[in-house]
């Protein structure tokens, strides 16, 4: 039942549409508007900055190239895997398989060398694992309208387990090529070769999030899945590609792991996916879908590997640094949603 | 009328007036209700009868008039203080908590207890009590999500009863039901009434008032209009109420040359068992097909199906050639385009820029690039020739007024060039300046050669713009008008009724 009155309409003039014409008071607000929306985006940066300048300050050890080095080292492989996360997040969806899958495929690619498959070879099927086990993921969940949640921990409990399982948990790969494990552990110049992979895997998918319109279909699916399917975007294909790429970094984060350590180990990042989420959601991304970015995951990443260096030159213990890592994540999100707040009510 | 003045009305509204921003909702409403009677309210979509309920039950502050209850003037705040008050209100769609079971639901805020633990086995007991006197044969330990829906009905019933309501309101208790369960659902309503309670019943069906009401009150444009007593009086008086002199009213009528040519869009058949059955419906290029209906007509499940967003079995034709409306991407592909119902559920990605909105049914082709500037490009041209205010283009649509919202749904589909396009409910919300300003581009869109099924529960807004007005009574076409040549009070009749003499 609509109860609103029975109207009767008639056509009327109506003046030229677009961008209305604004008054110095609306100018004054949308400068303001846009100052708060820069305070939004920006204030990760600035906290970014604000820590870096404390940990100079507290630390002498902490602006040394070897440090900032090993730092980014540090910071790549989850990075890799919390930049697929940003997709999967984007649409609303979230992947809990990530760790599992990334330590499955570094499984893979160390028994696939110790068996003298060449190593682009061995690479390759590393990755189809990984995308493969996503793209199963996320076709469940797409097309079954399984929560993704548990769909992927559901992943997380298996994959684990098919990672034990190939090797029956021991470690596998003892003389990897050197050529594989330069990889993992090279450097160009000072910057760790991982560094790199890892800016470059940021780069493009910022590129593909903004520049195709598969990006574009990513953000319509997140921001309202009904009103996307209506507007005859292929809503199950989006999501069940999004769980695909999330499987491809994955996957490439634990050849990568394979390739530093020199060894792969069934029990590899163990709880990668939560520190995945972390970065994503302090990136400035919402777990509804629709809104946040590569470059907030990339910045948020390298936020929390500095804090992590910071407790580490101060020689705080790691259980500290845990409860600490915790809390300072809760009160940037407090501030993020503050800030939010505020600009939507300017 | 008859002299029933000498009983002290159980429920007494006097002159309730509530308005929306741009509606008129009630001008002057009355109604008086005495114990132990089937009180029915009529009226068509939009006569104000679910606002008059929503005041009553404490949900909607009326702006003027007063609420007598037994004689005496209250005050119903809040829905909480209605059901204080005695008025329990049962809605079409039941407000139930299917994962509890029946006795838990029956109960739920006023559970038998004792030092705050629920007491399990009297509130069971207590549970087959008004279980059995609503009639009911289930045991109180079902999950009310595996009921079917007559029985959820039941439940609905006894929980009513469990508040000591001495109103009860029942909005189309049986919109749902088949004819078995409604005659179950009237006899309980005729014992409810038997004990002493006052039953306020809303219904489009007439048969069922005829049935089980004993008075009732006619409500038309949000003013009460006429009282009958249901035995004194027939349908046909009552419909003649419900549609009023509408002559009178100065609606316009489309004056454009009747449009000529072979259908664009032929729908054949749209069958999905249990809800629609519609045969034959035509759309020529260049004109705008109306749809009427009562609600629950299947106005917005027809549209849907032939978009592709529900399954159903169909027979459809596009220029002759046949069409499966397989998915929304076939439909879009196939030249479809939808403004749904529901805006902002449906239709919007509130979150996103006015420009991402407008180009996201354009951008899926090759090269699938740079979506941001190739919407943006196609979409631009159109948004200006709709007329839509905006501040910016990157401005989050959500912040835009309901007008301007509806038009960027509409900019979607133009921006994609679609031909075909299927609007339901496109006024919904929005003032009088805005739909006339919609209605006018969508005739625009129609004399450039769109073919247009636009439904609406806002008759006089099908009589004034569109081609042709096909009506839907309880899931099939049941007829066809010309607004040039049928007055609105024969089409109204159609809606109500089902028949078309």
């Amino acid at each position: 039942m609509n109860d609103t009155t029975l109207i009767a309409t008639s056509p009327t003039g109506v003046p030229p549409g677009g961008p209305v014409d604004r008054s110095a008071a609306d100018r004054s607000a949308a400068w303001r508007r846009r100052g708060s929306s820069w305070l939004v985006k920006g204030n990760l940066i600035i906290v970014f900055a604000v820590i870096v300048v404390v940990a100079s300050l507290l630390s002498p050890d902490f602006l040394t190239v070897r440090n900032i080095a090993n730092l980014l080292q540090q910071s790549s492989l989850t990075g890799i895997i919390a930049i697929g996360m940003t997709l999967v997040i984007l649409t609303s969806g979230i992947d809990l398989s990530v760790g599992s899958t990334a330590a499955l495929s570094g499984m893979v690619v160390a028994i696939a060398l110790d068996g003298h498959v060449p190593i682009f070879a061995a690479v390759l099927l590393s990755l189809v694992v990984g995308v493969a086990i996503g793209l199963v993921l996320g076709t469940i969940s797409a097309t079954l309208r399984l929560p993704a949640f548990i769909v992927t921990l559901a992943g997380l409990t298996a994959v684990r387990g098919i990672a034990y399982l190939t090797t029956d948990g021991r470690p596998v790969g003892q003389n990897l090529p050197e050529a594989f494990t330069v990889i993992g552990g090279g450097y160009l110049g000072v910057v760790p070769l991982t560094g790199l992979i890892f800016i470059g895997v940021a780069v493009i998918t910022a590129a593909v999030l903004k520049f195709t319109t598969f990006g574009e279909y990513i953000y319509a699916v997140g921001s309202n899945e009904e009103a996307a399917r209506l507007s005859g975007v292929p809503v199950r294909l989006v999501q069940i590609a999004v769980f695909g790429f999330s499987g491809l970094t994955a996957a490439l984060a634990g050849i990568l792991l394979t390739s530093r350590l020199t060894i792969a180990q069934p029990t590899g990042f163990q709880g990668a996916e939560l520190d995945a989420i972390a970065a994503v959601v302090l990136g400035g991304a919402s777990l509804f879908g629709g809104r946040g970015g590569v470059g907030g995951t990339f910045i948020a990443v390298l936020l929390l590997s500095v804090l992590k260096n910071l407790f580490n030159l101060l020689g705080i213990g790691s259980f500290f640094q845990m409860v600490a890592t915790g809390v300072i994540l809760v009160l940037a999100l407090i501030l993020n949603k503050f800030i939010d707040a505020r600009a939507r009510h300017v | 009328m008859t002299s029933t003045d000498d009983v002290t009305p159980v429920l007494e509204m006097r002159d309730i007036r509530k308005s929306f921003p741009g509606t008129l909702a009630l001008a002057g409403a009355n109604l008086r209700v005495l114990p132990g009677e089937v009180h029915c309210v009529l009226g068509e979509n939009g006569a104000g009868k679910s606002t008059l309920m929503k005041v009553l039950s404490g949900s909607y502050q009326p702006d003027g008039g007063e609420i007598l209850i037994d004689g005496t003037v209250v005050q119903i705040g809040s829905p909480q203080q209605g059901m204080a008050a005695g008025i329990a209100v049962i809605y079409q769609e039941l407000d139930l908590f299917p994962d509890l079971t029946v006795a838990q639901n029956i109960f739920l805020g006023h559970s038998p207890s004792r030092l705050g633990m629920v007491l399990r086995r009297s509130r069971r007991a207590e549970a087959v009590q008004y279980l059995a006197r609503v009639g009911a044969t289930f045991s109180p330990d079902a999950v009310v999500r595996d009921l079917p829906i007559a029985d959820q009905q039941l439940t609905a019933i006894a929980r009513a009863l469990t508040t000591h309501a001495r109103i009860i309101v029942m909005d189309e208790p049986t919109a749902t039901l088949g004819e078995a369960d409604v005659d179950a659902v009237c006899a309980v309503i005729r014992s409810l009434a038997a004990e002493g309670r006052a039953v306020i019943y809303i219904s489009h069906r007439l048969a069922e008032v005829e049935a089980v009401g004993d008075r009732i009150t006619v409500l038309r444009d949000g003013s009460t209009v006429a009282r009958h007593v249901v035995a004194e009086s027939t349908p046909e008086q009552w419909i003649t109420d419900m549609i009023g002199d509408k002559r009178k009213e100065l609606t316009e009528v489309h004056s454009g040359a009747a449009v000529t040519g072979d259908a664009h869009l032929e729908i054949r058949h749209v069958r999905i068992p249990g809800l629609i059955d519609v045969e034959d419906i035509t759309v020529r290029k260049g004109e705008i097909v109306g749809i009427a209906g009562l609600g629950g007509a299947g106005r917005t499940t027809l549209l849907s199906a032939v978009f592709g967003a529900r399954p159903s079995q169909h027979s459809i034709f596009i220029g002759g050639a046949p069409y499966r409306a397989r998915s929304t991407l076939a439909a879009v592909r196939a030249g479809f385009g939808l403004v749904p119902e529901s805006r902002k559920a449906e239709g919007l990605m509130l979150g996103l820029s006015v420009w991402r909105n407008a180009g996201i049914s354009s951008i899926g082709r090759a090269p699938w690039l740079m979506p941001h500037a190739r919407g943006r490009a196609l979409s631009e041209p159109v948004i200006e020739r709709l007329g839509v205010k905006f501040a910016r283009g990157t401005q989050a649509v959500g912040e835009l007024s309901g007008g301007n919202q509806q038009k960027i749904v509409l900019a979607k589909w133009l921006t994609r060039g679609s031909t075909i396009l299927l609007l339901d409910e496109p006024t919904r919300g929005l003032d009088i300046g805005a739909k006339a300003d919609l209605y006018r581009q969508v005739r625009l869109l129609a004399e450039q050669g769109a073919a247009v099924l636009v439904a609406s529960s806002e008759l006089g807004e099908l009589v004034a713009n569109t081609d042709r007005i096909v009506v839907l009574h309880e899931g099939r076409k049941i007829g066809e008008f010309d607004p040039r040549l049928h007055s609105e009070d024969t089409i109204t009749h159609a809606i109500i009724s089902g028949k078309t003499s």
